[in-house]
Formats: C-alpha cells, sequence, structure tokens
C-alpha cells in the first residue's frame, strides 16, 4: 500500500468519523486502530496525528463552514478584563504651578469586554466585526457600580473592517512581493510601535481608512524581512451645520527586521505621522503634527524566556509652533521630543508563563498626538516623563492576572494641563495603579 | 618566526572550534538519563566535530524549548499535547515527531511484596487512591506508598493516560525527580509501588509485577500486547535537518538500534 493512500485513508476515516475525532481532538483512536492492524505505521500514525492537531488547535474557536454563501468559515473569539483601577491625576488649570485639586484620588472597579468575528471569503478576503464596551477612542473600559445598573454598559463597533491578504501577490501576472495586505474600514492598525499600551499609538485606538502592506522576505541574505506600510485615516468629518471640515492623518512606515537565530532578532521600524488638524489637548483644532519616531527593539532568549529590549526616538518637526498655539502665554521650552525605553522578560501567554517589564517615556508639550497617546500614561497627554512596571502571570491558558503602575511628573511645571478632563499630571504627578483579570474565549 | 607560529596556532584553533557544531537537546529524564547520553557518545566518537548539551528535565521542558528555539532536539517520552502544537504553531514552529524508541512503563515493588501480579483495575485504583493499603488487594496489611513522576514528565502524564483512566493522581502518591528515584524509593519501602521505563527495571530491591499476565519486555512491547507500552519521541522545528537529522539517522543505523536495545529500549524502525 503505497505512502499516499495509507494518508488518504487515514484522513478520509477520521472526516468520516468527525465526532469522535474532533471529541478526542487528534483522531487518536483511529489511528491507533490503522496502526495497531498494520495499515500505518508507528511513525506514519504519529505524522498524521501531529498534523491533524495543528490543523485542530491553530483555529481556536473552530472554523464553521458556512457552503451554501460565500463565506467560507466563521471564526468567534473576545476576551473579557476585570480591573481595580486606583488613579490621582490632579489637573493643573491655570498656571504657574496652581493646581485647583492636588488630591483627586480614586478607586475605580472597571471591566471590558470585547466580541468579535472574522468571516473568510474566497480568494484571500475576510471581514471582520468587533463589539466593544465603552466609546472612547483609547479605552475600552466600562465602570462597575451605580447599584447594579447598566449606565455605560453599552457595546459598540470598535471594528469593521474589509481586508485583503495575500502571500503571493500578483498583479497581471507578475509577482511584486511576499505578502501583500490591504485593510479598508475600522480596522486594528498595522504599524510596528513598541511599549506598553503602544506608547504613541494606543493599542485601543482602531483607525478609519485605508492601511496597506507590502512584504518582502529574505532580502539578499537569510532572514532579512522588509515591510513597507501606509494609511490614510479620516480624522474628522466635513459637516456644514458645524462648520467642521474632513481632516485626515497619514502613516507611512518601513520596516527592518533581521533574526540572526530562531526567536533572536532585531527590528528597526523609522515611520512619518502626519495630520492635517487634529483636537489638541485644549479642545482647539490644530494642525503642525508631523511626527518623526523610530521605534526599534532586540529580541532573544534568556534563561529559556524571551527578552525583549525596545525604544522610540521621535520629534514632531512642527513641535514648536504646535507649542507656540497650544501653550499661548507660557513658558514653552522642550516641545517636540518624545521617547520610550523600556524592557519585557518572560511570557504569560501559556499556563504557570509570567512576565514582567518596565519602560521610561518621555513626551514634551507638542511632540504628540494627544488622540493616539496610550491614554494610562499621565491621561494620555503631553508635557509628561515617568515610569512604568508590569507584572503578569498566566492561571491557565486563557485566565491572566496583570498588574500595571503607571507615575508621570510635568517635564515643564510651569505649563497648565490645558485639558477639559480635568486630569493630567499638573499637579506635579500622576499616578494609575491597575490591577487585572483577563480571560479570552 | 615563534610569532608567526603562535599566530597560525591561534587561527587553526579558531577554525577548529568554528567547525565544531553543537546539538543542543533537551527534555524527557526517561530518554536523557541513559538511552541519549549513550547514543551522543557514540556518534561523537563517530564524528568528532560534534558536541552535545544535553538536559534531561521532564517532556515538557524539551516541547518547550522547541517552541522557544532554544534546542535543535525536544526529548519526549509523550506526545506534544494539542495547546503546545498550537502554542508552537502561533510562533511559526512545526513541531515534527519523531519515534526513535519504544518503551514500557513497568510496575514495580519492593522485592519483599507478596504481590506477584497485577490487574489494571489494581493500577489504577492505587494510582488514584481508591484502594490505600495492600490488605485491599489481597496482600500483607501495609499502608501502599506510591511513587510518581513529576508533573513535567512526560511519563506522568502517559501513566495516568494509559493507567488511571486519565484520573487524577492519589494525593497522598509522592512526586518523584525521575525514575532512578522512583525505583530507588521502591527499594528501600517494602509497602512502596512505583512505575519506572524498561531501562530501570533491574534497580536493586524492586521486583517487575505482570500487568494482566503481560510483562513490560521487548517482545511484548513491538506486538503491543503490554498495557503501558508507548512510542519515545524526538520533537524537530520541521523535518529534520542537519546535524539533528545526521544523530536521528546514526539512532536507526544498527550500532544506534544496538546501544538503545542495551539500554533497555525498544528500537524503532
Amino acid at each position: 500500500m503505497n505512502k499516499m493512500f495509507k494518508w488518504s485513508l487515514a484522513v478520509v476515516c477520521a472526516v468520516v468519523s468527525t465526532g469522535s475525532v474532533m471529541a478526542q481532538g487528534d483522531g487518536g483512536p483511529l489511528i491507533d486502530a490503522l496502526v495497531k492492524k498494520g495499515v500505518l505505521s508507528s511513525q506514519e500514525g504519529e505524522e498524521i496525528r501531529a498534523d491533524m492537531l495543528t490543523d485542530l488547535s491553530s483555529t481556536p474557536g473552530g472554523m464553521i463552514s458556512w457552503g451554501s454563501s460565500a463565506v467560507r468559515g466563521v471564526r468567534i473569539y473576545g476576551d473579557a478584563r476585570m480591573r481595580y483601577q486606583y488613579d490621582n491625576e490632579p489637573a493643573q488649570v491655570t498656571a504657574p504651578a496652581v493646581v485647583t485639586n492636588p488630591d483627586a484620588s480614586r478607586s475605580r472597579y472597571r471591566y471590558r469586554v470585547r466580541l468579535g468575528a472574522d468571516y473568510t471569503f474566497a480568494e484571500n478576503w475576510r471581514a471582520g466585526v468587533r463589539l466593544e464596551t465603552a466609546a472612547g477612542a483609547t479605552s475600552t473600559n466600562s465602570d462597575l457600580g451605580g447599584y447594579f445598573d447598566k449606565t455605560g454598559d453599552e457595546a459598540r463597533f470598535g471594528l469593521v473592517f474589509l481586508q485583503y491578504s495575500s502571500n503571493d501577490p500578483a498583479l497581471f501576472g507578475f509577482s511584486f512581493a511576499d505578502s501583500f495586505d490591504l485593510r479598508l474600514g475600522k480596522h486594528a492598525h498595522p504599524f510596528y510601535v513598541n511599549g506598553v499600551n503602544g506608547f504613541l499609538w494606543d493599542t485601543d485606538a482602531n483607525p478609519e481608512g485605508a492601511s496597506e502592506q507590502i512584504g518582502w522576505t529574505n532580502v539578499g541574505i537569510d532572514n532579512l524581512d522588509i515591510t513597507l506600510r501606509g494609511g490614510q485615516y479620516l480624522t474628522a468629518a466635513n459637516d456644514t451645520r458645524t462648520s467642521a471640515e474632513t481632516e485626515a492623518l497619514f502613516v507611512a512606515q518601513i520596516e527592518t527586521k533581521y533574526e540572526w537565530a530562531s526567536k533572536s532578532g532585531v527590528i528597526f521600524a523609522p515611520m512619518l505621522m502626519a495630520q492635517t488638524e487634529g483636537v489638541a489637548q485644549n479642545g482647539d483644532n490644530l494642525d503642525n503634527l508631523l511626527i518623526f519616531a523610530a521605534p526599534a527593539e532586540v529580541y532573544f532568549n534568556v534563561w529559556t524566556r524571551p527578552l525583549k529590549l525596545y525604544g522610540t526616538i521621535g520629534m514632531n518637526l512642527e513641535g514648536e509652533q504646535r507649542t507656540d498655539i497650544l501653550f499661548a502665554g507660557e513658558q514653552q521650552d522642550n516641545n517636540a521630543i518624545l521617547a520610550n525605553l523600556g524592557f519585557t522578560y518572560g511570557s504569560a501567554r501559556n499556563k504557570g508563563g509570567w512576565s514582567i517589564g518596565a519602560e521610561y517615556r518621555y513626551i514634551e508639550s507638542g511632540s504628540a498626538n494627544p488622540q493616539l497617546l496610550d491614554s494610562d500614561f499621565n491621561a494620555g497627554l503631553t508635557n509628561a516623563q515617568g515610569i512604568i512596571g508590569t507584572a503578569s502571570y498566566a492561571f491557565t491558558d486563557n485566565i491572566t492576572g496583570t498588574v500595571s503602575y503607571f507615575d508621570a511628573t510635568n517635564i515643564n511645571e510651569n505649563l497648565t494641563t490645558r485639558g477639559g478632563i480635568g486630569r493630567g499630571a499638573g499637579g506635579g504627578t500622576a499616578r494609575v495603579l491597575q490591577v487585572d483579570l483577563s480571560w479570552r474565549f | 618566526m615563534k610569532k608567526t607560529i603562535l599566530s597560525l596556532f591561534a587561527i587553526a584553533l579558531t577554525l577548529a572550534s568554528a567547525q565544531a557544531e553543537k546539538l543542543v537537546i533537551k527534555g524527557s529524564d526517561t530518554l536523557g538519563a541513559k538511552m541519549v547520553p549513550q547514543l551522543a557518545e557514540a556518534f561523537k566518537a563517530k564524528n568528532p566535530g560534534t558536541t552535545f548539551e544535553i538536559a534531561a528535565e521532564g517532556s515538557t521542558t524539551g516541547l518547550a524549548a522547541i517552541t522557544d528555539g532554544t534546542a535543535d532536539i525536544g526529548m519526549s517520552s509523550r506526545r506534544a499535547r494539542g495547546t503546545e502544537m498550537a502554542t508552537a504553531a502561533t510562533k511559526g514552529v512545526k513541531m515534527v515527531p519523531t519515534i526513535v524508541s519504544f518503551d514500557g512503563m513497568g510496575i514495580i515493588v519492593n522485592k519483599a511484596n507478596g504481590m506477584n501480579a497485577m490487574t489494571k483495575a489494581d493500577v489504577q485504583k492505587i494510582f488514584t487512591g481508591d484502594v490505600t493499603d495492600w490488605s485491599q488487594l489481597g496482600g500483607k496489611a501495609g499502608k501502599i506508598s506510591a511513587y510518581t513522576r513529576n508533573t513535567a514528565s512526560g511519563t506522568y502524564q502517559d501513566f495516568k493516560d494509559l493507567a488511571m483512566n486519565k484520573r487524577d493522581y492519589a494525593k497522598a502518591s509522592q512526586k518523584m525527580a525521575g525514575n532512578e528515584q522512583i525505583a530507588a524509593e521502591v527499594g528501600k519501602n517494602p509497602n512502596g509501588i512505583g512505575y519506572v521505563g524498561m531501562a530501570y527495571l533491574k534497580a536493586p530491591g524492586i521486583k517487575v509485577l505482570p500487568v494482566d499476565g503481560h510483562l513490560p519486555n521487548k517482545k511484548e512491547v513491538q506486538a503491543k500486547s503490554y498495557p503501558y507500552a508507548r512510542p519515545n519521541f524526538f520533537y524537530t522545528n520541521g523535518a529534520p535537518t542537519g546535524k539533528a537529522k545526521e544523530f536521528i539517522d546514526f539512532i536507526f543505523s544498527p550500532a544506534g538500534h544496538n546501544i538503545v536495545d542495551q539500554v533497555g529500549f525498544v528500537p524503532a524502525k
């Protein structure tokens, strides 16, 4: 009996006896029987079992076949998180150095839920939607309390997108890259950024518009990959009733990644972000955002666990002009530079796994876009420097506990917060402690 | 002249060390305590440029090392679990198993123990804690001391699957680091019982009990008639290549089979 026939027989038998195979997860009893009867050798049985197990286990949530429609498969996924948060972020609404409420401490009990579904179509197309709690761009948290009421418990769409991705892209029969990815709608951005919560681009903030990514692998030498990314996003829509105008954010990035060994490599990904106009922390529409940033990281294993050292240096090339407008009449030194430097060690992805991390951040007053900055550090406002510490532990493969601490101080103590939200390090410091219990399903 | 000779010597030394290739093997204590080190020694004798780093701390650590990329070969006395395969897949690692030998987990008791045979049901009852005294199985009264491997061990999991109907171990069972420790404890304790690989069945002070009339020997393991027979694996990231392939090929050679056999395992063909 030839090998192809044996494999076909095993796979067909496995499919026919779907129920028992799925329950077992690896078609074990069937393969054992075929091995015992001598249809398969022990080694052939193991190879088939390993392939089936990999296929089954690499489709989390399972794939449902919708053979009668354009939808070839659906992946349903989600996660939830309970959070205790202590924060003390006193705002400074008049300068210099006057704090309206020096002790703004509070304890909050929060939760978030995200429920998503990805729909797979033919010919490399995919669509996705995700519902999530909270309305803000950079937060998915809802507050508990209110004697069991459901105020603020509404779910909103965080993702609505159409995606085309191919590992063998071709145009008129000409193969132009090793991978191509196009996303349209409200989607997760494809750009490489680093740091806790994404630092200069909060991981909760999903842009609306188009993203493109083209990649080449083994460029010149083995394991040297280059990826180009672009993004065109709508940040405000024209409305004659309010005289609002259409505004946009444009982003471009070139990433170079080199792995000198398995799980050991370096990434360098300079990027440019340009915005026609955007709401600053004083509520005004401001342009003067032309940010050049260079995020980078080195990663390798130390004592069998992954260590990642990362950092970013960036500058708003129009930071001075932006600060002139934003903080008119105030002292305006230190206005264009942003940076972070940190590490993570370990991984809390699987049961018993743990990770720790620490990061230093520096964000001058006119250096960044507060719409995108991580909202947990200094309430997402500029003119801050400080540290972040995190530690995570995986109780099971899908339940994780995390403790995070954010401590920010003003870079320029004589600047007002200029925030309409009554938060920020205007009082000198902004401290946030978060204790999270998260689970994926 | 002296400087030139020294320089040439240094260059030659550098080239020689650059030629040396290290094979990192991590995982199962069952495989890594005796069989693999002896195979490595024989392989080194034929391939002087190759060095080995062998760490035998349990199958789980070997499988994790393949996923993490910290080993060339992951020794495992059990199959990789679905979660381990999935974790590997998410990191771009394709775990490929190669059966390098077969083994039988023998049930051992102290030589002074009056029991001379057992059923599969008896074994399950002992290790799950359903029975706690030898008198409940017709033996001389005495509290049963069940010795098991630790949770990182593939043998620990395989025994649970094959002998205990996947039930949990008795709370009173004592976890040991390796086969040798189990054999040593059972050899000292008249009320002890444990399970070890075939390579450890000749330890002093112990005897092997047949289970449902079957003994862990080469013939029964090959025929798969011994109930606790199982394959032993080398896992690699993708099909084995380079020195890893050469080493695995050596295990399948007559010289390799001979070593596997001598150590107490059943060679895989």
